[in-house]
């Protein structure tokens, strides 16, 4: 597969790669093309919230979506199922136009919303059904799907209940078995672990994994590397609506493997300092926040004398620092200079 | 239509589940129609303990006054006022000279000739004493009496004038019967509560309180217009069971008169729910917006019903009466109760369908121009 990372700003390089890329794959595999969008652009007054974005997602694939808040993921999602209209570009599911074959296509997709989407007032079994009825499944079928379902959600012994009494953890599972009791092709998951526990949100990941192994190909957004990492084959990183990188977890890793994160806390911030140790040799960038340096340095460098030196010539003390080799995590953080989370 | 069977079904199930709505959509009518149908009659048994002697002259040449004469042998009325009969008005007149009654009850003998030819009439009170007070009794005759006319013919206002009560119209009944407080209110409040059933509407074509919801829904591959039209279905089964439920309590357990033809009173409701449900839609699709809709909903289901009479038979918005589903609602379902002419109830089916398809067609154009994703 060709790797692309794209350096944030340079759309018209982003843009060539990119074409070539979807060419490519388009003309060796394209019957096993999930989806495919190409350089949308959605609106709300001032904000792009998806600009000029580009994807491919292949049969069989965990996408992680990954992004800080309103970076334009949930918009992307809507965007992809026609629920929400774009100002430009084109989009494909399952090979065909999203506009002229929506209902079609949605037979076949399923979808896990990041806020809640089940009704209070029908039990666990009775929400599962009754979108089971909308996805078209009847009669005996029916039954058998929404059991399966419940059963994998490990629902089923509390199937009768309403999900008023649920934990936020059953509550995100419920929301899971509705939108899988028809056996989509494709699963969207937005942020499906959110305020959940460390138990039910392995579970849910582990669930992740299972339905891909039984066919579903699946895209999942989430503000946490760690997680898109245990589950995900291929992640896109999105910002500010746009694409940022695009690769499997190894080429991703590969891109800051000569890198290393030094994070130094000092006493008192000097903003000259960081222009300072922005020109020491090696550095790639510096950013100060709460009183701490970050600083993205080439691995290997000896520069850390040099950076201590200038610090000590503005007078900073040095509280604390530490140093490590850049993880996947640090990506965002190498392309932006902002951290997925605050 | 699979998928709009599975909607409606569902709809009315969590509807029932609502509790709270349960009880507003049929408690509180169920305890009004108890308020207004009984306050009149609570005040007028509450001020004299002896009934006064009242005398009462009746010289009408015809026989529309003949409901009035069975009105004051009710037992309820005797309770309140013991009627002594005069011949004429002059021995009425010097009975009351003498003190033997207080005060008298006169009809002339044109009364039934101008009732007939649409014209008013009077019933006049003289007397000393008690004349307010039997002014209550005949008023509350008048009232009543005049309701349905008041419903019927829309030009009509019971007027007082000093203790002369007048009827502009009279109604020809050949049952001879006329809803009491608590037949009438049972109707009435029963129709502003069906009214207040298009808050359903609304939330039909609002954007789901749970964002969730509708990113799912629209996920479906269901059109909107099979949601709008199954929900749509789901909420007025709702209503119609609500219906159903008030009328059986008001009649089983206020002795409420129901009595019409009842595939005539249950179609009606069945009509006046689908458009209220209906009207609710189209306020939603217009606002966009739930505490817009809640308020013109509030105001609409007391100024609709008010121009109507269902808090009082006087009313002063009447003229607008016309745009409200209650009337012709009611044209129907007192004139089966009490033997109205068929024209009347005819004009009231029309006025039902008429409002029907305005609100309906309306849905469909200005529904199918908006956005799946407002909704
Ligand atoms: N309905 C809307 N109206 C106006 N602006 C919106 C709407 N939906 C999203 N936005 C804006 O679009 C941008 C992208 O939002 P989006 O919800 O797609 O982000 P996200 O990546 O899903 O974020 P999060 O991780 O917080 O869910 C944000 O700036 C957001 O404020
Ligand atoms: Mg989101």
């Amino acid at each position: 597969m060709t790797f692309v990372i794209i350096d944030y700003g340079k759309m018209s390089l982003v843009l060539a790669i990119n074409s070539l890329y979807t060419n490519n794959v388009k003309n060796k595999r394209g019957e096993n093309m999930i989806v495919q969008v190409r350089s949308i652009v959605k609106r709300y007054g001032n904000v792009l919230a998806n600009d000029h974005l580009s994807l491919e997602l292949h049969s069989g694939e965990i996408l992680g979506l990954l992004g800080p808040n309103g970076a334009g993921k949930t918009t992307f999602l809507n965007a992809l199922l026609g629920n929400t209209s774009i100002e430009s570009g084109e989009i494909k599911v399952f090979g065909k136009d999203i506009e002229k074959f929506a209902l079609k296509i949605k037979k076949d997709v399923g979808v896990v919303p990041q806020d809640l989407a089940i009704y209070e007032d029908l039990t666990a079994i009775e929400n599962v059904t009754f979108f089971g009825e909308l996805y078209g499944l009847s009669g005996k079928d029916l039954k058998i799907k929404v059991k399966e379902s419940l059963e994998f959600t490990n629902l089923y012994e509390r199937r009768n209940e309403f999900p008023k009494k649920f934990s936020g953890g059953m509550k995100r599972r419920l929301n899971i078995a509705c939108s899988i009791v028809h056996r989509p092709k494709l699963i969207l998951f937005d942020e499906p672990t959110v305020g959940v526990d460390p138990q039910s949100r392995n579970h849910i990941l582990q669930a992740i994994k299972t339905l891909n192994k039984e066919g579903s190909t699946i895209i999942y957004t989430s503000h946490y590397m760690e997680e898109v990492e245990e589950i995900c084959s291929r992640i896109v990183i999105i910002d500010k609506g746009k694409v940022i990188a695009n690769g499997t977890i190894s080429e991703l890793e590969s891109f800051i493997m000569d890198e290393q994160i030094i994070n130094i806390q000092i006493n008192h911030v000097n903003y000259n300092i960081v222009e300072k140790i922005k020109k020491i040799y090696g550095v790639k960038d510096c950013h100060i926040k709460n009183q701490v340096l970050t600083i993205i340095s080439k691995y290997g460098v000896q520069n850390i004398t040099q950076i201590l030196n200038n610090l000590n010539q503005e007078n900073c003390k040095i509280i604390n620092i530490n140093m490590e080799k850049a993880h996947l995590e640090d990506l965002f953080l190498t392309l932006t200079g902002r951290t997925l989370r605050d | 239509m699979k998928k709009i069977k599975v909607i409606a079904y569902y709809e009315l199930l969590k509807n029932i589940r609502d509790i709270k709505m349960l009880l507003i959509l049929i408690l509180s009518p169920i305890i009004l129609i108890f308020i207004l149908g009984n306050s009149l009659d609570s005040f007028l048994t509450a001020s004299y303990v002896e009934p006064p002697l009242v005398g009462y002259v009746n010289l009408d040449k015809g026989n529309m006054s003949h409901t009035f004469n069975v009105f004051l042998q009710q037992d309820e009325i005797s309770e309140l006022i013991e009627i002594r009969n005069f011949s004429t008005k002059e021995e009425a007149t010097n009975a009351i000279e003498e003190g033997i009654i207080s005060s008298m009850i006169f009809i002339d003998d044109n009364y039934s000739s101008q009732l007939q030819d649409e014209e008013e009439t009077e019933i006049e009170i003289l007397g000393k004493e008690n004349r307010t007070y039997v002014a209550a009794i005949v008023n509350n005759y008048v009232n009543t009496y005049n309701l349905n006319a008041s419903i019927i013919e829309n030009d009509f206002i019971p007027i007082e004038d000093g203790e002369r009560y007048t009827i502009e119209r009279g109604l020809i009944n050949s049952k001879e019967s006329y809803p009491k407080s608590i037949d009438y209110y049972a109707v009435q409040t029963l129709l502003q509560f069906l009214l207040l059933c298009s808050i359903f509407g609304v939330s039909i074509v609002m954007r789901d309180y749970q964002k969730g919801l509708s990113v799912r829904i629209k996920s479906l591959p269901v059109h909107k217009h099979e949601f709008i039209i199954g929900r749509l279905i789901g909420s007025i089964m709702y209503s119609f069971i609500a219906a159903i439920i008030i009328i059986i309590f008001s009649k089983y357990v206020y002795n409420a008169n129901w009595n019409g033809n009842p595939l005539l009173i249950y179609f009606t409701i069945l009509l006046f729910v689908v458009i209220s449900n209906g009207l609710g839609v189209l306020l939603g699709s217009f606002t966009n917006n739930y505490t817009s809709s809640f308020g013109i909903l509030a105001l609409l289901a007391v100024v609709l019903p008010a121009s109507v009479g269902a808090f009082s038979p006087k009313t002063l918005v009447k003229p607008i009466s016309f745009i409200a589903p209650n009337r012709y609602a009611l044209n129907i379902i007192f004139g089966t109760i009490y033997d109205y002419p068929k024209r009347l109830i005819m004009n009231g089916f029309i006025g039902l369908f008429i409002m029907l398809i305005i609100v309906y067609a309306m849905i469909i154009f200005f529904e199918g121009r908006r956005k799946y994703e407002n909704i």
